[in-house]
C-alpha cells in the first residue's frame, strides 16, 4: 500500500561535489522492494521528484541524491527536522533470482543497489556490484557496499579502479548469472547488448520524468515489447531487459 | 452545518470538487491515500472506441508552475473500460463522469452508445478539447459550428447529463460555449489545457515528443479563471471550472466567477489529499461567511 508521509529529515550528508545523502524518518519501511521509488515534494519546484531507495531500515529511509539541478540543490540545503512530504513505496522493484548476481550501478544510478544488496545477502547471496563513474568521485558509498558485496570499481579516467566502462567488467558473466542495473540509458543499452550475446539475465532500472508517479497521467511512458507503451511509475522502473525493445 | 451539495443538470453533488480528467486515472491511482466517495465527482480518463497508444515519449516537461502534457488520449478502449474499470466504480457512492472522446462524429457516437446502458456512469463529458490528437479533440472545439454538430449529434444518444468540455484554444469562449449549450448540451467543463511548448537548449530540441503540448496548472489558473467568466455569464447551463485550481482559496475564486462546481487536476500530482482539503477549506469559508450553502457563492462577483 502505497504511503503519503510528512517525513522528518535526520541528516544530509553531502557524499561528493556532486552527491549528498538524504537521510529521513518516516513511518513503517517494511516491505520495500529494492528498486522501488519515493516521490518526495521539494520546495521550489512544481512537480514531485522520484528518488529510489537506497537503503530502508527500521523507520528511515534514505535517498542518493545526484545534485543536477534546482530541485536536487533544494533536497541538499534541507536542515535536520525540515519536514517532507513523500509518497512510498512506488513502482515494482527488483525480482530476486536465486542466481549469482552482479549488480551494476553507472554514477548515481548506484543509488538503488545498496538496498539490492542487503536484500540479496539477506537470501544468502553475495553479490558483486559493479560501480562505474566518471571520475574517483562519483564512486560513493563504498564502506556501505563492502558490507553486502564484492566490489569492482571502474573509472572513465582511471582515478579509481579499473579505467574504462562497466561493461568491460561483465565480458566474463556466464549465463547463469543474474544482472541487475541502474544508470545511464546508454549504460543500460550496452548492458542489453552484452547480455543478448552472454544470455544472462538483465533487469534494468529505467529513469523517467514523471507527472503523478501513481500510474494516473501517463506521462512517463517507455516502449515495450509486448505491451506497448506502459507507465515507467507503476510497470516500472525495473524492466526485464528482453521486454524492452531496444 | 453548512450544504456543500450542488446540482449539475440533474446531477447531484454532495461538494463542489470533482477530479479532472486525465489526471486521476480511474480512481483506483489514489485510493491508499483518500476514501473516493468523499468526492463531489469523479471524472476519469478520457476514453475513445478503441485502445490507443497516445503519443511517443517524451510526454512531460515541468513548467515554472505546471507542467506540458502530450500523452494523446492513451487508454484502452470503451470496451476494455466497461468491463475492466466500471464494475470496480461501480461500487462507489461518487458519481462518475466519464470523459469521451473520438477521431470523428461516428467514434464519439459509438463510445457514448456503449456507455449510456452502463448504470456506474453518472455523466458524459463530451471532450471537443485535446491539444495532443491530429484528429477529433480540439479540432471540434474551436470552431462553434462542428461544436454544436458534435454536441446536437451525441446528445439524443444518450441520456445522463452531457458536460461538453471546452478547450481554452479560442479567441471568444463565450461564442463556443454559447454554440454548445444552442445544440443540447446540459453544462459545460472548462479549461481544458492551454497550447504551449518548450525547448532544450543544450539538445536544442523540443521538450515533447509531439513539439506542442498542453498547459496545465497553477501558471494557467488565471486564464481559467477569466474564461470561466466569460462563459458563465454567456450561457444559462451550468459551469465547471477548472485550470490550476490548487486550494480552497482558487476554488472559491471560480465559484465567485461563475462555475457551479470545480475540478482540480495537476494539483492532485503535488498533493494527493488537494481535493479534501479544498472540500474542508470551503467548508470554513462557508462559516466564516455566515452562508449555509455553496450554491450562495456561484456567480457571486461583486463589480
Amino acid at each position: 500500500m502505497k504511503k503519503l508521509a510528512s517525513a522528518s529529515v535526520i541528516s544530509v550528508k553531502p557524499l561528493s561535489p556532486a552527491c549528498i545523502l538524504l537521510t529521513v524518518e518516516t513511518g513503517d519501511t517494511a516491505g520495500i522492494a529494492a528498486g522501488q521509488f519515493a516521490s518526495i515534494s521539494i520546495p521550489g519546484v512544481y512537480l514531485r521528484r522520484p528518488f529510489s531507495v537506497h537503503d530502508a531500515d527500521g523507520a528511515v529511509l534514505s535517498f542518493l541524491v545526484k545534485l543536477a539541478g534546482k530541485g536536487t540543490r533544494a533536497l541538499a540545503g534541507l536542515r535536520p527536522a525540515d519536514k517532507i512530504s513523500i509518497i512510498y513505496p512506488l513502482g515494482r522493484g527488483f525480482q530476486l533470482s536465486a542466481k549469482p548476481a552482479v549488480l551494476v550501478g553507472g554514477g548515481a544510478g548506484m543509488a538503488p543497489l545498496l538496498l539490492l544488496a542487503k536484500q540479496l545477502q539477506n537470501r544468502g547471496i553475495r553479490p558483486t556490484v559493479v560501480l562505474g563513474g566518471r571520475t574517483g568521485s562519483d564512486i560513493v558509498r563504498l564502506a556501505e557496499f563492502a558490507r553486502y558485496a564484492e566490489i569492482k570499481i571502474t573509472t572513465e579516467d582511471g582515478s579509481l579502479g579499473v579505467q574504462g566502462l562497466v561493461t568491460g567488467e561483465l565480458k566474463a558473466l556466464s549465463a547463469d548469472t543474474a544482472v541487475y542495473a541502474c544508470g545511464p540509458e546508454p549504460m543500460l543499452k550496452a548492458l542489453h547488448g552484452l547480455a543478448q550475446i552472454k544470455k544472462f539475465s538483465l533487469q534494468l532500472s529505467l529513469e523517467a520524468l514523471m507527472g503523478c508517479g501513481l500510474g494516473a497521467c501517463l506521462c512517463c511512458v517507455t516502449d515495450t515489447r509486448t505491451d506497448g507503451r506502459v507507465c515507467v511509475c507503476t510497470e516500472g522502473p525495473v524492466f526485464r531487459a528482453e521486454d524492452l525493445p531496444w | 452545518m453548512v450544504d456543500l451539495s450542488v446540482n449539475i443538470a440533474g446531477l447531484r453533488l454532495k461538494n463542489p470538487v470533482i477530479t479532472a480528467s486525465g489526471t486521476y486515472g480511474y480512481g483506483g491511482e489514489f485510493a491508499d491515500f483518500l476514501d473516493l466517495n468523499r468526492l463531489g465527482a469523479l471524472t476519469i480518463k478520457g476514453v475513445t472506441a478503441r485502445p490507443r497508444q497516445g503519443n511517443p515519449p517524451p510526454r512531460l516537461a515541468e513548467t515554472p508552475a505546471g507542467l506540458l502534457n502530450a500523452v494523446g488520449l492513451q487508454n484502452q478502449g470503451v470496451d476494455y473500460l466497461i468491463k475492466e474499470y466500471l464494475p470496480r466504480l461501480a461500487k462507489l457512492t461518487v458519481p462518475v463522469i466519464v470523459n469521451v472522446d473520438g477521431d470523428d462524429p461516428e467514434e464519439y457516437a459509438a463510445v457514448i452508445k456503449k456507455l449510456c446502458g452502463q448504470k456506474a456512469v453518472a455523466a458524459i463529458e463530451l471532450n471537443i478539447s485535446c491539444p495532443n490528437v491530429r484528429k477529433g479533440g480540439m479540432v471540434y472545439g474551436v470552431d462553434p459550428r462542428l461544436a454544436a454538430e458534435l454536441t446536437a449529434l451525441v446528445k439524443p444518444l444518450c441520456d445522463k447529463p452531457l458536460i461538453v468540455k471546452l478547450t481554452p484554444n479560442v479567441t471568444d469562449i463565450a461564442v463556443i460555449a454559447r454554440a454548445v449549450e444552442a445544440a443540447g448540451a446540459d453544462a459545460v467543463s472548462l479549461i481544458n489545457t492551454l497550447l504551449g511548448m518548450a525547448v532544450d537548449v543544450e539538445t536544442q530540441r523540443p521538450r515533447l515528443s509531439t513539439i506542442t503540448g498542453g498547459l496545465s496548472g497553477a501558471a494557467v489558473k488565471p486564464v481559467a479563471l477569466r474564461m470561466v467568466w466569460q462563459a458563465a455569464r454567456a450561457v444559462k447551463i451550468p459551469v465547471i471550472g477548472m485550470g490550476g485550481i490548487s486550494c480552497w482559496q482558487d476554488a472559491v475564486e471560480f465559484l465567485l466567477a461563475g462555475a457551479s462546481a470545480v475540478a482540480v487536476g495537476t494539483a492532485n500530482f503535488q498533493n494527493p489529499l488537494v481535493t479534501l482539503e479544498i472540500i474542508d477549506g470551503l467548508t470554513g469559508y462557508l462559516k466564516r461567511r455566515g452562508l449555509s450553502r455553496v450554491t450562495e457563492l456561484v456567480g457571486g462577483l461583486l463589480v
